[in-house]
């Protein structure tokens, strides 16, 4: 059965320069609908835009594609004269139901006496085969008595048009094996015969389900990381409970459910995006330059119905009930990252080859940390250090840790007679998003604090100018200025460390809202 | 129909960490330290002039590196007054002035080049150590701590905090070790001391007794707040603050500390305030202090107050 409602055809044509075609337009930038037979045909004449597209001799296949559009938004658009954005079609290739469109592209053409194509869709029949013809179009190409090429609802003078008939897949549409061919016809003279009609392009793909038809989605997106293992230094919120959410598994196609579908959840933290990723090695500052073990959620073992996954996460298997729905509630550690979910069908999946869902990020952080951005005014007291692998992207805080630091080195600057005065160093804050600051990359304390924007470490090294080498911070005097900005110096579990943290009321605000 | 009912849990910290031994810092105790305070009056520039001194008890397990005494008050102002004499280059004429507006600004003296003065965020005023010889050794005393003020005294609070200086050497422990997450804050003491205040009808108490009001208010006190004070057993002193009328007569003032004439301890100035300290005990102890003043009809009044303390 044909499906006229689904036919889009663009026509995209260029002027021939010439006096003769000049007199001629008289509908420029135009757009006139014309109905032709049941099949709608919309064009629009352009002067230039595609002129020096006249490649006389490209009738050949080799000027055929298949394409899908993937949206709406890419579909060729008959009022500006854009092509759209398309992608092809390989032979065998499945193409997923929820793509917008598919259809022929071809690229220009010289007109003849005449010419003839025949875009014709092949729907699997019952054996699956594809011979039912689904969908056709055709286009005819004349000349008039001047000689100027005559396109369907072209006005005569157009001298390359290209024609990039479409159809909007519809849950209509059967899965399964689909052919889709062009039919060609031409004569170079009027006197000629129209010649015999060949196939000149011929592509087999598949109709799959909607990329969709397995789907995750979570209730909440992001979760914040938890903070069970160590003391977040602030009595009235030591501990921050971990964050959850449900996650969820739909299997549908067009609507409709599909119930009683095995699948397998994977879940991967990200590898090189934002977050939590281990740039490069510790080398010697943490004494070991051995490999980074993995991210830590490979530990999975502990869980009934977890398996470890190879790519190092976990995977869970699930099936959905029979309204196509399968939940589970996710529960955060205490890293922050990005979580990649995929589901896969373990077997068939309507009468095609498993079918896995998009991938699905969830990320895991405590959002709204601030890069500290020295102002110039900044540079005279403090300067950034420690932005070393594996965590080069060390100086996230909180705005109110961002301005504590402010404070607080220029309370240390002034604190020193003139000569003596000089640059404090900024060193560990939180890392991007929060969460474990392992500083060695190999997911073990320390930082045993630096996970939600309210800790900084300072540098021992003083950068006083002129002076080499570089006096050492004061203690004692750091603890006292960490005080008087507003919060309080803290030995973590290395006493070397120059460690400040904002005061209690601002911590315990922070971590609330972070955790909200 | 659900194959996993259990909640999918990810942990990403399920890592089993080796066994850890944990180590706890060493104790930074102050205990016993103390701060006096000495307040006087010129009247000619109208400034009050506080002086404290820390002493470091001689069981300290650390010296004493900075002390703070709350200035916060109530009404705003610049916090810099060239009246009020400094020793230090003040933070505020060179990165910038931090604390609240409603402090109460003073000016700063350090003992030596060895201390430096400042203010938090929080509005208290901040003497600070900077070398481990200037801070105060247990069993040692530092004086020629300064402030000085328009304002008059009232009872504040100070805090003394001790010096890092025996975390700061610990070597960082082996791996498996580590120390538990301590600051020296837990060390820090409260006192008691007598600092400038912004004054009023909240914060002084009139002693009670006489009408009119104006009359009550020719001897007033920022402490104690009450005619009948308990005090700890084993106190022998109290520091009185009294704040003396705008038209008290000086010349008939007078005080008695159980009968007995201490006139002499006290330096009554009119629309001033002053702080004495007084022996107390070992029995109730009754502190009676007069004065005549003018009333704003012209017309002469007694004031007269009688403070009693009751060790407990």
């Amino acid at each position: 059965m044909l499906n006229e409602e689904t036919l889009h055809v663009a026509g995209l044509s260029s002027l021939r320069s010439g006096t003769r075609s000049i007199e001629r337009r008289s509908g420029d930038h135009t757009t006139v609908p014309i109905e032709k037979g049941s099949t709608r045909f919309l064009f629009r004449r352009f002067d230039a835009l595609v002129a020096g597209r006249i490649k006389p001799d490209d009738i050949t296949a080799s000027g055929y594609s298949w394409v899908r559009y993937e949206t709406s938004a890419d579909l060729p658009n008959f009022f500006t004269g854009s092509e759209g954005n398309h992608l092809a079609v390989a032979t065998g290739e499945t193409v997923a139901r929820d793509n917008a469109a598919v259809g022929f592209y071809r690229c220009c053409f010289a007109p003849q006496y005449e010419q003839v194509w025949t875009w014709n869709v092949y729907a699997p029949d019952a054996s699956g085969n594809p011979t039912v013809l689904f969908q056709s179009a055709s286009n005819h190409q004349t000349t008039d008595n001047f000689g100027n090429p005559c396109w369907d609802g072209i006005s005569c003078g157009a001298t390359s048009v290209d024609y990039l008939p479409f159809w909007q897949i519809g849950c209509t549409w059967k899965l399964g094996n689909y052919k889709s061919e062009v039919v060609y016809q031409f004569r170079s003279l009027q006197s000629d015969p129209l010649s015999t009609a060949a196939v000149i392009f011929q592509r087999t793909w598949k109709l799959g389900p909607s990329s969709n038809a397995v789907a995750i989605s979570v209730d909440k997106n992001p979760i914040h990381p938890a903070v069970t293992d160590q003391d977040t230094g602030y009595t009235s919120l030591q501990r921050i409970a971990v964050g959850t959410t449900t996650v969820r598994v739909r299997t549908a196609d067009c609507n409709v459910a599909i119930g009683n579908v095995a699948f397998t959840l994977a879940v991967v933290t990200d590898d090189g995006g934002s977050g939590h990723v281990h740039i490069g090695s510790a080398g010697g500052r943490c004494g070991t330059t051995a490999a980074d073990p993995g991210v830590p959620i490979h530990d999975v073992r502990t869980f009934a119905g977890g398996s470890s996954n190879p790519a190092g996460g976990v995977m869970i298997s699930g099936t959905t009930d029979s309204s196509g729905n399968w939940s589970t509630t996710l529960t955060t550690g205490t890293v922050a990252g990005n979580l990649k979910l995929t589901a896969t069908t373990t077997g068939a999946f309507l009468g095609g080859p498993p079918a896995t869902s998009r991938l699905y990020t969830l990320k895991v952080g405590f959002i709204g940390l601030q890069e500290k951005v020295l102002t110039s005014a900044e540079t005279t007291y403090l300067y950034l250090t420690g932005q070393k692998d594996p965590h080069p992207f060390n100086h996230y805080g909180s705005p109110e840790l961002n301005d504590y630091i402010r404070i607080l080195g220029a309370k240390y600057y002034v604190n020193w007679p003139l000569g003596q005065r000089g640059q404090l160093g900024i060193n560990d804050m939180s890392l991007v998003f929060g969460g474990l600051f392992d500083v060695c990359g190999r997911w073990t304390v320390p930082h045993q604090r630096h996970r939600g924007g309210t800790d900084v470490d300072f540098s021992h090294d003083y950068l006083v100018p002129g002076v080499t080498p570089p006096p050492q911070v004061d203690g004692t005097v750091l603890k006292r200025v960490c005080r008087e900005a507003g919060g309080f110096r803290v030995r973590e579990s290395i006493p070397s460390n120059l460690h400040c943290q904002v005061d209690q009321a601002t911590g315990t605000a922070v971590f609330t809202r972070l955790s909200q | 129909m659900r194959t996993i009912a259990a909640a999918l849990v990810l942990s990403f910290a399920a890592l089993a960490h080796a066994q850890v031994t944990k180590l706890q810092y060493p104790p930074l105790t102050l205990t016993g330290s103390s701060l006096s305070s000495k307040v006087t009056y010129d009247p000619g520039t109208q400034v009050y002039r506080y002086e404290y001194t820390v002493t470091a008890a001689g069981a300290n397990k650390a010296s004493i590196s900075e002390f703070t005494i709350d200035l916060a008050g109530i009404v705003s102002r610049p916090q810099l007054d060239p009246s009020l004499p400094n020793n230090i280059q003040r933070e505020e004429t060179v990165v910038g002035t931090f604390q609240p507006a409603t402090t109460v600004p003073v000016g700063i003296t350090v003992p030596n080049t060895g201390w430096y003065g400042s203010m938090s965020v929080k509005g208290e005023v901040t003497f600070g150590g900077l070398y481990p010889a200037t801070r105060v050794a247990p069993g040692t005393s530092v004086g020629g701590f300064v402030l000085q003020s328009k304002q008059p005294p009232g009872p504040r609070t100070a805090t003394l905090m001790p010096s890092v200086e025996v975390w700061d050497r610990l070597p960082d422990p082996p791996e498996g070790v580590e120390y538990e997450p301590a600051t020296s804050d837990t060390y820090a003491i409260t006192l008691s001391t007598i600092g400038p205040i912004d004054p009023s009808d909240a914060n002084l108490y009139s002693g009670g007794g006489q009408q009119p009001a104006e009359v009550n208010k020719f001897l007033r006190y920022a402490q104690p707040l009450d005619n009948r004070v308990k005090v700890a057993a084993g106190i022998t002193s109290y520091t009185v603050i009294v704040y003396y009328g705008q038209t008290i007569i000086p010349s008939t003032f007078s005080a008695t500390l159980n009968g007995v004439d201490i006139t002499a301890q006290f330096h009554q100035v009119p629309a001033s305030a002053e702080a004495v300290t007084i022996t107390i005990g070992p029995g109730t102890t009754k502190l009676h202090l007069s004065v005549d003043g003018t009333k704003s009809s012209g017309g002469k009044a007694t004031d007269s107050d009688t403070l009693t303390f009751l060790p407990q």
